[in-house]
């Protein structure tokens, strides 16, 4: 910079000449200097404000920003992330109604080797093979010996295994937590609880993940630690006495499997669903990759297969012409046959004379009168009035599996299917479908939601769908057709039971018709009757009966029989009065001797 | 009277600071004691899941059927059926000596089964 000089020569020569002094000029020029100078001081401390200003308002905005992030967040976020490293890997246990364990999670370890710490290689791979079989000395050798640095050798452990491994003492060998699933109970309940597998996987956990049954459809519930174990609507006790009962029974009846619903009609809740033959979750089999699959003991033949279940379908034809007010249950309706649709022929099961009540028609099981009532409501108004029963569409149970049974019904609803469905043949519905339907002709009309779960809200406010007055009639019709008809053998002294009988020959996949001698029969009974609380539903494939000299198929010798041993042995655990209590004096002594 | 509203000021700052410090500290302290109580939490719920598992087992309806049979005998347990069932009036009141139910020790020793029979 260019300082101007105190006392500049011109000025001072000026100032002499006019007689002032020159010290003035130099004063002068001095305030110049020292107001230039506080200028450029004054325009440095301008910026320094300015720059604090902004790291002032930077930082602040900071602050600020960060008290809102926290402000927003929600008040559980802390101790939520302080609590993920211990039970991010919790499954909750599922119990039945009554809180008896179903399934639940135990520890155990995982084996795993870091090759590259191992000392000696080729004795660890004999001794490893030695404890597990299944496993060989080459290929682990050749594994040991490829540079990889991590290898898994078990995916599970018992704890006696760990304890063999643990003893050979190689260091490279470590053991990783892992939490497997435990069906306590077996096989019981198999179809509805499904199973688990391993979803993703590392050294320190893995994920349980449903594979099947309640454990799929609830796999989100029940991974979620917030949530507590998962009431099912089963009862263990019940579920147990009826997969023995049934078990037996397709022993007996030489069948090559069955399956038994017990629901409750008021709401929907089922408290047991078996399918034979089963499986033990805890050891679930693979898929089979050739075959039938209906044949798989994964298969579930209580929701997922769908049959023709023939007869017990007439009570809906009896239902709709007696709610639509065409006929009562003494009507008499002409059973002279055989009908004829074309070339087709509709035909009881044997000649049951010339005309039958109503309720006759129901308690004989006459296809010809069935269709001949069918034909006074027509195709149109019997398909929606199957369908108010839900019997032409998925039932909605909590089963991945059973969202495969859908119904199958005639694609045109000719007054042939008319005929034919009014006996349930030419329509295939799930067992579970049975159940749910005769539920709503038990219970005063009323349409529920089958259900697993015990806290189900799905029936809190049933649709009326059949008046209440038609389903007291329904229910003396089917306490007659156990009284009187074809399920006379379920009659029972304690228990007053009301049912229909249903006898369906197979389809015939390989060529159009049915097959020959092979049936499945259904049992679809209601108890108590004076006050109906539940529906047992009883299918049985390909039985017969050879008690006597003739093999025996239809589902009165089969179904009914089984159906009655199973009630006779879940009303009292169910606490269903007997018709029959004892009222003399019980001799003290005998009270000492317990039940089970 | 400038200077002591300066000092209080002083005073209630200094004495804050060392609340909020404390306060840091003391909420540190109670998330560490929480997270030891969490694991303990973690490490009893899994014995007792463990526990759980091992309940239902030994009482699956299987097992249970099979005791009944073995120790029939001596329990003469029955499935419950409608005979079971009778009006209150028809239970007779007991009097004199209390029967005393018998416990799992004294039917082991009555029946001389290990317990090794049981599993």
């Amino acid at each position: 910079m260019i300082r101007s000089p105190l006392r500049p020569l011109l000025r001072i020569i000026k100032a002499r000449e006019s007689g002032i002094n020159p010290d003035f000029i130099e004063s002068q020029e001095k305030i110049k200097r020292l107001i230039k100078k506080i200028n450029i001081e004054k325009d440095r401390a301008g910026q320094r404000i300015l720059l604090l200003m902004c790291v002032f308002i930077l930082s602040f905005a900071l602050i600020g920003i960060k008290m809102f992030v926290l402000a927003s967040h929600d008040p559980l976020y802390l101790t939520k992330s302080s609590r993920i490293n211990f039970l991010d890997n919790r499954r909750n246990k599922i119990t039945d109604r009554n809180g008896i364990v179903l399934a639940t999670n135990i520890k155990t370890f995982s084996l795993y080797v870091h090759p590259h710490e191992l000392i000696d290689k080729t004795k660890t791979a004999i001794a490893l093979a030695t404890l597990f079989p299944s496993l060989s000395v080459a290929s682990l050798k050749k594994k040991f010996h490829d540079g990889r640095k991590f290898l898994w050798i078990k995916k599970q452990l018992s704890p006696e295994e760990r304890e063999q491994v643990k003893n050979l003492g190689e260091p490279g060998i470590y053991f990783g937590p892992r939490e497997v699933r435990l069906y306590p109970n077996g096989r019981f309940a198999s179809h509805v609880l499904g199973g688990t597998t391993f979803g993703r996987e590392g050294v320190s956990s893995a994920e349980l993940i449903g594979q099947a049954g309640v454990e799929l459809s609830y796999n989100n519930y029940l991974l979620n630690y917030e949530n507590k174990a998962l009431v099912l609507s089963i009862d263990l006790s019940v579920q147990a006495i009826i997969e023995k009962v049934l078990a037996g029974g397709i022993t007996i009846m030489n069948a090559r499997g069955g399956s038994a619903i017990l629901m409750d009609v008021h709401n929907g809740q089922l408290l047991s669903l078996a399918s034979l033959p089963d499986f033990d979750p805890n050891d679930r089999p693979d898929l089979p990759l050739q075959g039938d699959p209906s044949l798989s003991p994964l298969f579930n033949r209580a929701a997922q297969g769908v049959y023709e279940l023939g007869s017990t379908f007439k009570i809906f034809t009896a239902a709709q012409v007696i709610e639509e007010g065409i006929v009562n249950e003494d009507t008499l309706v002409n059973i002279r046959g055989p009908l004829f649709f074309g070339k087709y022929k509709i035909r009881d099961h044997h000649y049951l004379g010339e005309e039958l009540s109503v309720e006759n028609v129901m308690v004989k099981s006459s296809n010809i009168g069935t269709a001949r009532l069918a034909a006074m409501v027509g195709g149109t108004r019997q398909k929606e009035f199957l369908s108010r029963f839900g019997l032409l569409d998925l039932t909605g149970i909590e089963l991945p599996e059973a969202s495969r049974a859908k119904p199958q019904s005639p694609k045109r609803w000719s007054q042939l299917s008319t005929a034919t469905v009014s006996y349930g043949h030419g329509i295939s519905v799930s067992p579970l479908h049975i159940a749910v339907a005769y539920s709503s002709i038990v219970n005063g009309g009323k349409r529920v939601f089958p259900t697993l779960i015990k806290n189900s809200e799905k029936n809190q406010k049933p649709k009326q769908i059949i008046s209440n007055e038609t389903s007291i009639k329904l229910q003396n019709i089917l306490r007659s057709v156990v009284k009187n008809g074809t399920a006379k053998n379920a009659e029972l002294d304690d228990y007053s039971i009301g049912g229909k009988t249903g006898t369906a020959d197979k389809v015939n996949f390989e060529k159009p018709g049915y097959l020959k001698d092979k049936v499945i029969t259904t049992f679809v009974a209601a108890f108590p009757m004076e006050q109906p609380r539940y529906v047992l539903v009883v299918t049985l494939d390909e039985p017969e009966d050879w008690s006597i000299d003739k093999p025996m198929r239809t589902a009165g010798w089969t179904a009914v029989p089984v159906a009655s041993e199973i009630i006779k042995r879940i009303a009292p655990v169910l606490g269903v009065k007997p018709n029959r209590i004892i009222t003399k004096n019980i001799v003290h002594g005998a009270s000492t001797k317990g039940t089970n | 009277m400038r200077y002591s509203v300066y000092s209080i000021l002083l005073f209630v700052l200094a004495f804050s600071a060392v609340w909020a410090y404390r306060i840091n500290y003391d909420t540190r302290e109670v998330i560490s004691q929480i997270q030891v109580i969490r694991a303990k939490i973690s490490f009893e719920e899994e014995k007792l899941s463990m526990l759980e598992g091992e309940w239902a087992y030994l009482n699956r309806p299987q097992r249970l059927g099979a005791l009944t049979e073995k120790f029939f005998n001596y329990l003469e347990l029955m499935p419950i059926s409608a005979a079971n069932y009778a009006k209150v009036d028809a239970i007779a009141i007991k009097s004199g000596t209390e029967f005393e139910p018998p416990t799992a020790l004294t039917i082991l020793n009555k029946s001389n089964i290990g317990d090794g029979d049981l599993r």
